[in-house]
């Protein structure tokens, strides 16, 4: 061996060695890791409760999410080996298969092992785009992969299959097993593969599932047709049936032999599949010799049809236990005499002797081809919080005023004598009955929030009132002053009135002196709210002689952030309604912030209609006549924020 | 395993109905509480299971400082007598737990504390705490890069580069 072979080898050992020593310590430090990890503070948690944390990440990710950001909160299982083992360890985890892989959902489907697993696959489709493209491109899904995981349907516990009709008949539903033991919560729907289209409705192929499902306890059809007699809803907790067709309507015997066998139903959910009624008007109320099926556990219901449809049904139902109505009807003729007769019904079930309270909140809207009321037992809910009862109409047919009239049918129909807080949008103008005959049963109101055209209506019908309580020959023996006990809302706590039609100067002049004879008579407004509303400086000055309180906000309604609104809840401002016409430029001029943000006038805009005949008004305010002017947040306000998502 | 001892009556003094509980803390704190404000514990309600209803205190030893101990005591007794479905052994476990709103703001601490508590609130077995202190963990890591996440919470990288970059290893493939 040559000298220089020799040092060659010798150069390669110390390499080795190096390398060896390399390893050593690379392993040494990351298992100085490891040890220092254990003592991280995280580590100290216990497995389920990590894996809990991990569960939140995990189902925070929404249907439509991308891939990855579904797959995101797999980064877990990256960071150390104790988060990736326990990652692995909790079956629970992986229980939400991923189908836009074969892989993917098979490795899912293992980590998963026996725990119940839910198959959620919505194929979306897009009618700006092919829809076999957009179909692709929206939602990604294995064939294979949704195969593989029917083929698990032994422990699958939920399942949700929205596919567009384009797509629904390739041989789908016949690699469903026969059986779903654990299957509990069942959603099938299909839809046109253009939304903008009528629905198509499929029929449910009669041996799905044939061997059962013994677990079922929430099934969801929408856009299929339905056997009334299925073994399935035995057992079911919640029913919803979106669009049957004609012939699938049940008839009324075999609705209530349904609805029967469904003994611990505590959800239905009916939008256009119950029985059709071909009786006269007369015949729909309530007669003793109806058949009536008591729902004991029945917590929510939801009926959505053609009005005379509505009474039919609901004359039928005895819901002792209900805590949610929603009832939705669609009217046909042109007088809404077909919105009537489910009104009998309506007051029954929406209010009870179970509930705890009263209804004590209202909203209402009108316009020309609908009227949306809903309430709450609650004085002042949260935005968030759902109605007690809600009642819905449409009528593309309707005559003028039709809306109007039978607003005034549902009020009268509903006990509101505790309501507390209203909000009143949009009624039709020049309706001083509302107020002067409905309004005086709310005996109780404290707050009410106008929006819209409603607020004329309530000043006329306030100076009616007031004149007519002044007029009065009785007088309250304690204050030497007129007997108020006839005055509108006595108890009136605050008035909040959002994008008011007010721009002429006898509207305005007319809730100057609303409030101001309601003060004379000794009854003061604790607090006005006057927003986005076309209301001068002057105006607001002249207010502030006899309201305590005064705001006044004057940004327009898409500038408004929810929390000034909360009271009522977002306000309803479907994009259909006649919205006042704010042009590009403020209608007195432009709006300026001070150092603080607020909004103010500029001198020379802030009285268009010369009703500053008086300018030691104007000068008293600068003096210090308190009002609170408002600003107005950035948000917008978006569609979710409407309550007409259905419409 | 927390060591139980009968409190005599005139050691600890009594208010309400409801019976009084005597917990020490690990510093060895003695804080009084009803009955009915820890019930929502499940580990107080199977303890108290086993006490007769007399009129003695029941002290329990708790291995976790009293300062939190205090914060758990704190949302038990906001949530005194609410219905909460995650701390019903009867309901079905709720498919997404909810997100409330007292929870966000009582739980707005430091890493550590969060941490604690929610390490007491599963030895108490308090599932709607652990629920809210986990959810509020998540919060912090959502959305975050593994490295970032190891950063926020004080966990090394102790894969080998073999194992982090090996495709076996990956969760998904």
């Amino acid at each position: 061996m040559s000298l220089s072979t020799e040092v060659a080898v010798a150069v390669d050992e110390v390499r080795s060695q190096i390398d060896d020593d390399l390893r050593h310590l690379e392993n040494s430090v990351l298992s100085l890791k490891a040890r220092r990890n254990a003592l991280a503070p995280i580590a100290r948690l216990p497995p389920e409760a990590l894996a809990m944390v991990f569960a939140f990440i995990a189902e925070d990710c929404s249907w439509y999410a991308t891939q990855a950001e579904r797959l995101a909160w797999m980064k877990v299982a990256h960071v150390s080996h104790h988060w990736r083992e326990i990652a692995l360890s909790h079956a629970r985890l992986w229980t939400r298969i991923e189908f836009s892989s074969f892989l993917s959902a098979s490795v899912m489907l293992t980590r998963a092992r026996a725990a119940p697993i839910t198959i959620d696959v919505q194929l979306l489709a897009d009618p700006y785009v092919r829809p076999c493209m957009s179909i692709r491109l929206t939602c990604p899904v294995n064939e294979e992969a949704l195969i593989l995981g029917l083929q698990h349907m032994w422990h699958v516990s939920q399942l949700r299959l929205s596919v567009p009709r384009l797509f629904l008949f390739d041989n789908l539903f016949d690699k469903f097993p026969s059986s779903a033991p654990s299957l509990q919560a069942l959603s099938l729907s299909t839809e046109a593969w253009d939304p903008t289209y009528p629905p198509e409705i499929a029929a449910l192929p009669n041996d799905l599932f044939a061997k059962g499902i013994p677990n079922l306890q929430h099934l969801s059809l929408t856009n299929f047709d339905f056997s009334w007699n299925s073994p399935w809803l035995k057992g079911l907790r919640s029913l919803r049936l979106v669009n049957l067709s004609i012939p699938a309507r049940p008839s009324m015997t075999t609705f209530l032999d349904a609805l029967e066998s469904m003994d611990r139903i505590e959800e239905l959910f009916f939008h256009q599949s119950t029985p059709i009624s071909n009786l006269p008007d007369a015949e729909l109320q309530v007669s003793e010799s109806d058949r009536v099926v008591t729902l004991q556990h029945l917590r929510a219901f939801d009926l959505s049809t053609l009005g005379v449809d509505c009474a039919y049904v609901t004359r039928h139902l005895s819901l002792p236990q209900v805590r949610s109505v929603r009832i939705d009807c669609y009217s046909v003729r042109p007088d809404g005499s077909d919105f009537l007769p489910i009104l009998p019904s309506f007051r029954r079930l929406a209010h009870g002797t179970h509930d705890a309270s009263p209804l004590q909140s209202m909203t209402a809207v009108s316009a020309d081809s609908f009227l949306y009321v809903s309430t709450w037992l609650e004085p002042d809910p949260s935005e968030s919080q759902p109605p007690r009862a809600v009642l819905a109409a449409s009528g593309s047919l309707w005559r003028p005023g039709t809306d109007y009239k039978l607003t005034m049918a549902a009020f009268a129909s509903l006990p509101l004598t505790d309501v507390r807080s209203v909000s009143v949008q949009n009624m039709a103008p020049a309706h001083l009955d509302l107020w002067l005959v409905e309004g005086a049963r709310w005996r109780k109101l404290e707050r009410l929030r106008l929006i819209g055209e409603s607020a004329q209506d309530f000043t006329q019908a306030s100076l009616v009132n007031g004149a007519q309580v002044s007029d009065s020959e009785v007088v309250d023996p304690q204050t030497g002053l007129p007997d108020t006990s006839a005055l509108l809302f006595p108890e009136l706590q605050s008035l909040t009135l959002v994008s008011a039609s007010l721009w002429h100067g006898c509207e305005t002049e007319e809730l100057v002196d609303a409030l101001r004879e309601r003060n004379d008579l000794g009854v003061v407004l604790p607090e006005l709210a006057i927003i986005h509303s076309a209301v001068s400086r002057l105006t607001v000055n002249r207010l502030s002689s006899f309201v305590l309180d005064i705001t006044w906000q004057g940004r327009r309604p898409e500038e408004l952030i929810g929390d000034e609104l909360a009271e009522f809840g977002m306000p309803l401002w479907p994009t259909m309604f006649p919205m006042p016409a704010f042009a590009d430029e403020p209608v007195f001029g432009d709006f300026e912030s001070d150092e603080d943000g607020n909004d103010s006038l500029t001198e020379e805009e802030s009285d268009p209609y010369g009703d500053d005949e008086d300018e030691e008004d104007s000068d008293d305010s600068e003096a210090g006549i308190g009002i609170g002017i408002g600003i107005g947040g950035t948000g917008a306000f978006s569609d979710e924020d409407y309550l007409f998502h259905g419409y | 395993m927390p060591t139980i001892v009968s409190v005599d009556d005139s050691t600890v003094p009594g208010e309400g109905s409801s019976r009084l509980l005597l917990l020490v803390s690990s510093d060895n704190k003695h804080i009084v509480v009803e009955e009915d404000i820890m019930s929502r514990s499940r580990f107080i309600s199977k303890q108290v299971e086993g006490f007769e209803a007399t009129s003695q205190r029941h002290a329990i030893l708790l291995p976790f400082s009293s300062f939190v101990l205090n914060k758990v005591i704190e949302y038990c007794s906001h949530y005194r007598g609410y219905y909460l479905l995650e701390d019903d052994p009867d309901a079905a476990p709720p498919g997404r737990s909810p997100v409330r709103e007292w929870d966000q703001e009582f739980l707005d601490v430091d890493r550590n504390m969060l941490l604690r508590i929610i390490k007491a609130a599963h030895y108490l077995e308090i599932k709607s705490l652990v629920g809210s202190c986990a959810r509020a963990i998540a919060d912090m890591i959502r959305g975050k890069t593994t490295e970032e996440m190891r950063e926020i919470l004080g966990v090394e990288n102790d894969f080998t580069p073999e194992e982090e970059h090996s495709p076996s290893s990956k969760c998904t493939g």
